[in-house]
């Protein structure tokens, strides 16, 4: 067996054919060949200046998104020989059709600024010799400890609730404020937490949510340590959550932070003092994860890169 | 060195109703272990960091792993036996078509492929689950059941407190165990665990029979490693079982999380492959 071959196969069925990705793949494709292409300019508008509204549009610009990040993860598992190049296989010469495209550029470029997408550009069109270079071998073992960290990050996290909490989106008519409020009701917090899936509301579901993404990142701080010496691998794995990290990091800093804060005012009924100081200890070690993770303190090294190459671009 | 192919959610036919995530072997031993879960939680977090410790392991080189998914906090127990074996019936039984569904087409197995051994590490109720399975299992002649050995850690089948359990594991914030709320927690497993229950009576009553004159030695653990500290199953032995190998300074849910700097419970399974 081919490792990098039968890697390859693997990072496309999970990111590609197993997500909306492919049918943004070839939604863009045809439209950026065949036009119109005021459709295409049409469809990756700028939010802010005209609203998404059409279900048809929100479903074809978040599988656009599941695209970047299928383009993400393979510039990441290229930049560590986790497969080979991509850029003569069918989805490297789809790739480069849609990300050289003037539109789709400026989507992920200023739209929504992510970096990787904008790395794996320069490999397909093989000028990432330097990165490739820059990058020293990584075991598989641990490359593998963050495919099944983004796993978790996909079936768990990824459109569900919470997330689109912090993303100012209101779910059944509750915003991510009702659930800090509930957790400055230690009751009303465990009930809601010890809830059954069938009987969650959209805050319970958030509030459990909430834990689990709590834990991805302390896994994540934990996994990007265990990279410090590969700065740029390091940036990079860092770089695959920078919507949530980076684009609206402070945003979800502020946010998540206060939502721990309330759990400062919780008062056990025996009034121990150990069980204070282990509530304090996790909100503190919590605090300071979400302060690292978006304090863009892994930003550089992909920073300069990609800096490199547009300069010489 | 890679030894293992990415993570992947169990899909296909033979996917049971909660998550199931394996990692292939690149080099197929035809031996498998497989991971059962305790009262909650993912099914490969429970373990951590046995999914990458294991495969820089080398007697595990050419392991498949698997850790089962199942709903540990609410499901009643039988029902969860009998899903469990179903699942061991479809793993040996249809092995290739199982292959064929979660492989990729370039690391296919050729047909005569089988597994030779399949080692259970169980945790918690994931001990009593299995051994359920594998009696029942041996009660219908499965063929596939001398094929499994069994690992258990801090098993829960002398009895176990599940109400005090389920706030501890029912999130990540480690600190809610100390607001008890147990009371307010409802599962038909508070009473099927409880010490002397008459389900784990007549668990350990039909495994005593079953292994009568050293017959079925599948049913006995290769190996039972408890907590230090142990507050939630009751640690006494079980039937044939082997006296129990503590781990110092372990609790109920640490006793089976190996880490770089932490191998004890590694160590202990090694010692059975």
């Amino acid at each position: 067996m081919n490792l990098q071959v039968a890697n390859f196969e693997d990072l496309l069925q999970t990111y590609y054919h197993g997500t909306s990705a492919h049918t943004a793949a070839t939604h863009l494709r045809n439209l950026i060949v065949h036009g119109p292409h005021l459709q295409l300019e049409n469809l990756l508008r700028d939010f802010r200046q005209r609203a998404i509204v059409s279900d048809h549009e929100i479903k074809l610009r978040a599988a656009t998104d599941r695209l970047m990040t299928c383009y993400s993860i393979m510039e990441i598992a290229s930049l560590i020989g986790f497969i080979a190049d991509i850029h003569r296989t069918e989805f490297g010469a789809e790739a480069i059709i849609v990300l050289e495209d003037k539109q789709v550029r400026q989507y992920y470029e200023e739209f929504y600024p992510t970096k990787l997408p904008r790395l794996f550009r320069f490999r397909l069109t093989g000028k990432s010799y330097g990165l490739s270079r820059a990058a020293n071998p990584v075991t598989g073992g641990n490359f593998i400890a963050f495919l099944d960290l983004d796993r978790r990050f996909m079936e768990n996290l990824e459109d569900r609730y919470l997330l689109r909490m912090l993303d100012s989106f209101t779910i059944d008519g509750y915003w991510f404020s009702d659930v800090v409020e509930l957790i400055g009701t230690p009751e009303a917090f465990i009930d809601h937490l010890l809830r059954s899936s069938e009987d969650r509301d959209a805050r319970s579901c958030a509030l459990f949510e909430f834990s689990i993404f709590m834990q991805f990142c302390f896994d994540l701080k934990e996994l990007l340590e265990r990279f410090g010496s590969q700065p740029l691998l390091q940036s990079a794995m860092w770089n695959h959550y920078g919507y949530w990290f980076d684009i609206v990091g402070k945003q979800l800093n502020e946010q998540l932070g206060a939502a721990l804060a309330r759990f400062l005012q919780w008062e056990p009924r025996s009034g121990r003092k150990e069980v204070v100081d282990e509530v304090r200890t996790y909100v503190s070690e919590a605090q300071t994860a979400l302060k690292l993770l978006t304090s863009r303190a892994y930003s550089s090294p992909v920073d300069t890169v990609l800096k490199t190459m547009e300069d010489k671009a | 060195m890679q030894t293992h192919l990415a993570p992947r959610t169990l899909k296909g036919t033979q996917k049971p109703q909660k998550d199931v995530q394996v990692l292939f072997a690149a080099k197929p031993s035809g031996k498998a272990i497989l991971f059962i879960h305790g009262f909650t939680g993912d099914a490969i977090k429970t373990w951590s960091d046995f999914h990458l410790l294991l495969p820089e392991c080398s007697k595990c080189e050419g392991r498949d792993l698997f850790f089962y998914g199942y709903d540990g906090l609410r499901a009643e127990m039988n029902a969860s036996a009998s899903i469990f074996r179903g699942f061991l019936d479809g793993l040996f039984g249809n092995t290739l078509s199982f292959l064929r569904d979660n492989l990729p087409p370039s690391a296919q197995r050729p047909t005569e492929f089988e597994y030779s051994e399949l080692v259970i590490v169980a945790h918690s109720l994931g001990a009593v689950i299995t051994r359920r399975a594998l009696l029942d299992a041996t009660k219908k002649n499965s063929p596939w059941v001398v094929k499994t050995k069994l690992v258990l850690y801090a098993p829960a089948h002398k009895g176990a407190r599940v109400a005090e359990l389920a706030l501890e594991t029912a999130s990540s914030f480690t600190f809610l165990k100390l607001f008890g709320a147990g009371a307010r927690f409802a599962s038909p497993l508070i009473d099927q665990l409880k010490p002397n229950s008459t389900a784990l009576t007549q668990l350990l009553a039909e495994t005593l029979s079953a292994c009568q004159g050293g017959a079925n030695p599948h049913l006995v653990a290769r190996k039972v490693v408890i907590a230090e500290y142990e507050q939630i199953v009751e640690n006494e032995t079980f039937g044939g079982d082997p006296p129990p190998d503590p781990i110092p300074d372990t609790t109920h849910t640490t006793v089976c999380k190996p880490r770089k700097d932490f191998s004890h419970p590694l160590q202990h399974l090694e010692d059975c492959l």
